[in-house]
């Protein structure tokens, strides 16, 4: 479920996962700053198409036009920087300001059949940012006290009902069945949009609840993993047969330390956007490299790559690691680390009998799969025969897509 | 040879400890404790000292409790690690007399299990306290290989000797050789020790680290671009924008790298001696 979650929203569920009081409701501040834009951007087209649509006056045309320029010019700064909802605090008052003056100015500024035929503004217009306003800060409301909570539909509901009604009435002499008409349209458009809202916090329920689930998952496996091998180690401990097994009890331990260390490197890979190349290379060694008798590890700290950079290492590293064994029955192998601004490279190099490169343009070999697959993300695969020594090595941006594939290397 | 041996693991520094002395006839003195090491350094000479790097301790543990809920920077939020240990011990003077032979300043040894977390306490040991013994403390030997001796006893006597040492496993974990160091990249400003801080204790909007850094929101603002740019340069894997390749995105964007990163690393940060460190720079 994390691995199929947009790479922005990460960082919201990295922002809960700090455990910070109050940021849940940071966090969903800056999820609804994400949407304050697209609202935006929605409120200038829907004023456009009200321009197109109904029949007004140059003076109609003017201030509608106005109003569509602004929103725009409002939807394009939200996009560079940050909008009311992320900077909280007084800030927020320019929508709950919106949300009760744009409706009646609105509809004073175009009043039914003042400057024309009006029916598309009525709906277009003003009465949209209330919705807006609203859902974007239905979650905000969801999260803050139990009151707020309990009030938070019935308010919204009642208000989008009543609003746009008193607008009118507000504004008009006499109710006419246009007036009738655009209200009950309005209503309409509200309860499709309330819907889609409702059927949007479905889906991300059930994402979150997909998510603790699988964290669920985890911890019980992870607890479990710690009780059958310290189990082991008290049984090796208490052997009548054998007392005091101290193999038996450091093989116990052993591989407790080694299940905990993967553990604990997947839940870390889970929870941040990058992954340590150290890690990588330690993890890669610890399981394809145990057989070689002098392996020589590289200084790697402090650099990491994105999580699917990090696959394509792991994969290369085991195919490379495994292969040095398979074919070139090395003994001392070494692997090295080097890195720039814009990409790292991760070599293999095999000091026995050697690897055999003419593989990597074969399709169907291994070495020519992991060069596709470090392709994919924008690096290569290349070997370098070298007197007594082949070195194999992976050069892959630290994102996927910085560098420009070529087409045939 | 005299050690001052520093591991929070009573049960694996003991066993330490009577190994050293049983089998390599070595005088070690240890303890659990940092500032118990500190307080002996005071005291005593030692011809090599050994530290772990994080060590769990009374201090830490009510430090830890009283992270909950607080607003403002305190002196109870920085941890005493080993790094405080091999700070005190760079310029420790060896024991005098018959058998104690040069140089004449204390050897040092890094005992770490190597995990990630631990890189930018590697890093510092490394690259400011010139620390340049590291020892894993996962000794097995590895499948099919006969080592002449002890791991550790390698890097005591290379340490004694004023040679370089390194397990292949804090090797990985080390920075490549470079000008810059992480340290002098991560705390570039004089308010970045205490903004670093408040990134640590979770703060990560604007206002909430410049309440708790006691800065104003302006200049957070500002320091934070500048702190991004620096922990994209040491790794650039860290910087870009996640949608926008080759971008450094947008200044959310760019808190939210600086904080995860301040969160992944919330040890080194809520350290003393890395915060000591940081402060000295900017009083001279």
């Amino acid at each position: 479920v994390t691995a199929s979650l947009p790479s922005n929203d990460m960082s919201v569920f990295d922002h809960l996962a700090l455990g910070d009081p109050g940021q849940e409701q940071s966090a969903i501040r800056r999820l609804v700053n994400r949407l304050e834009g697209v609202a935006l951007l929605v409120q200038a087209i829907w004023i456009y198409i009200t321009v197109r649509a109904d029949d007004l006056d140059a003076t109609g045309t003017a201030i509608l036009l106005v109003a569509a320029g602004a929103h725009l010019a409002a939807a394009a700064a939200s996009a560079w920087t940050d909008g009311p909802s992320a900077r909280g605090g007084p800030w927020m008052a320019a929508w709950i300001g919106a949300a009760f003056i744009v409706p009646p100015l609105m509809a004073n500024l175009i009043p039914y059949g003042t400057y024309g035929n009006t029916a598309s503004c009525v709906q277009l217009c003003g009465y949209p940012v209330p919705l807006i306003v609203m859902i974007a800060f239905y979650p905000w409301l969801q999260s803050t006290v139990i009151l707020a909570r309990r009030l938070a539909t019935p308010m919204i509901m009642t208000g989008l009902l009543l609003m746009p009604l008193l607008v009118i009435a507000a504004t008009h002499d006499r109710m006419r069945p246009e007036n009738w008409v655009s209200w009950v349209s309005t209503i309409l458009s509200y309860i499709a949009a309330f819907i889609l809202g409702q059927a949007i916090a479905i889906i991300c329920k059930r994402a979150i609840a997909g998510i603790t689930t699988a964290y669920r998952g985890a911890f019980d496996y992870f607890t479990q993993i710690v009780h059958s091998n310290v189990n082991a180690a008290l049984a090796a401990a208490r052997d009548p047969l054998a007392v005091g097994d101290v193999d038996g009890m450091t093989a116990a331990l052993d591989q407790l330390q080694r299940d905990i260390r993967k553990k604990r490197a997947e839940g870390a890979r889970a929870l941040r956007s990058t992954v340590p190349v150290s890690d990588i290379i330690v993890d890669a060694a610890d399981l394809h490299g145990a057989w070689i008798e002098h392996l020589e590890y590289p200084r790697a700290g402090g650099i990491s790559v994105s999580g699917r950079v990090a696959v394509v290492i792991d994969l290369t590293l085991a195919g490379l690691l495994s292969n040095a064994h398979k074919h070139a029955r090395g003994t001392h192998v070494k692997i090295t680390c080097e890195h720039d601004s814009l990409e790292v490279r991760i070599g293999v190099v095999d000091q026995g009998r050697g690897f055999d490169g003419s593989g990597l343009d074969q399709p169907g070999t291994n070495l020519n799969y992991l060069r596709t697959e470090s392709r994919k993300v924008g690096g290569d695969l290349r070997v370098h025969p070298q007197e007594g020594e082949t070195r194999l090595e992976l050069v892959v941006p630290f994102r996927p897509n910085i560098l420009e594939v070529e087409p045939d290397r | 040879m005299k050690i001052l041996l520093v591991e929070d693991q009573i049960l694996f520094g003991s066993g330490l400890q009577q190994k050293l002395q049983a089998e390599y006839g070595m005088d070690v003195d240890y303890t659990p404790d940092p500032h118990e090491a500190l307080s002996r350094l005071e005291t005593s000479a030692f011809d090599v000292v050994i530290a772990d790097l994080l060590l769990i301790t009374v201090q830490q543990e009510a430090g830890a409790r009283y992270l909950h809920g607080a607003k403002q920077l305190d002196d109870r939020f920085l941890q005493t690690s080993g790094l405080a240990v091999l700070a005190a011990s760079q310029d420790a003077k060896r024991p005098t007399g018959p058998g104690h032979t040069e140089p004449k300043r204390a050897g040092r040894v890094v005992l770490t299990s190597a995990e990630g977390e631990r890189m930018c306490h590697l890093a510092f040991a490394y690259q400011t306290l010139k620390v340049r013994c590291f020892c894993a403390k996962d000794l097995r030997p590895r499948p099919g290989e006969t080592r002449a001796e002890w791991e550790l006893v390698q890097a005591i006597k290379a340490a004694a000797d004023g040679r370089h040492y390194e397990s292949g496993s804090v090797t990985v974990q080390l920075p490549e050789e470079r000008k810059e160091s992480f340290f002098d990249a991560l705390f570039a400003g004089p308010s970045w020790g205490r903004i670093w801080q408040a990134l640590a204790l979770g703060r990560t909007s604007i206002p909430g680290i410049a309440a708790t850094a006691d800065r104003s929101e302006g200049l957070v603002r500002r320091e934070i671009i500048q702190m991004h740019e620096n922990l994209s340069r040491v790794d650039p894997g860290r910087g870009g924008s996640e949608r926008k390749s080759g971008r450094a995105g947008s200044r959310t964007e760019r808190l939210i790298t600086v904080a995860q990163f301040a969160g992944e690393f919330r040890k080194y940060f809520l350290d003393k001696t890395v915060q000591g460190y940081a402060e000295r720079k900017f009083q001279r």
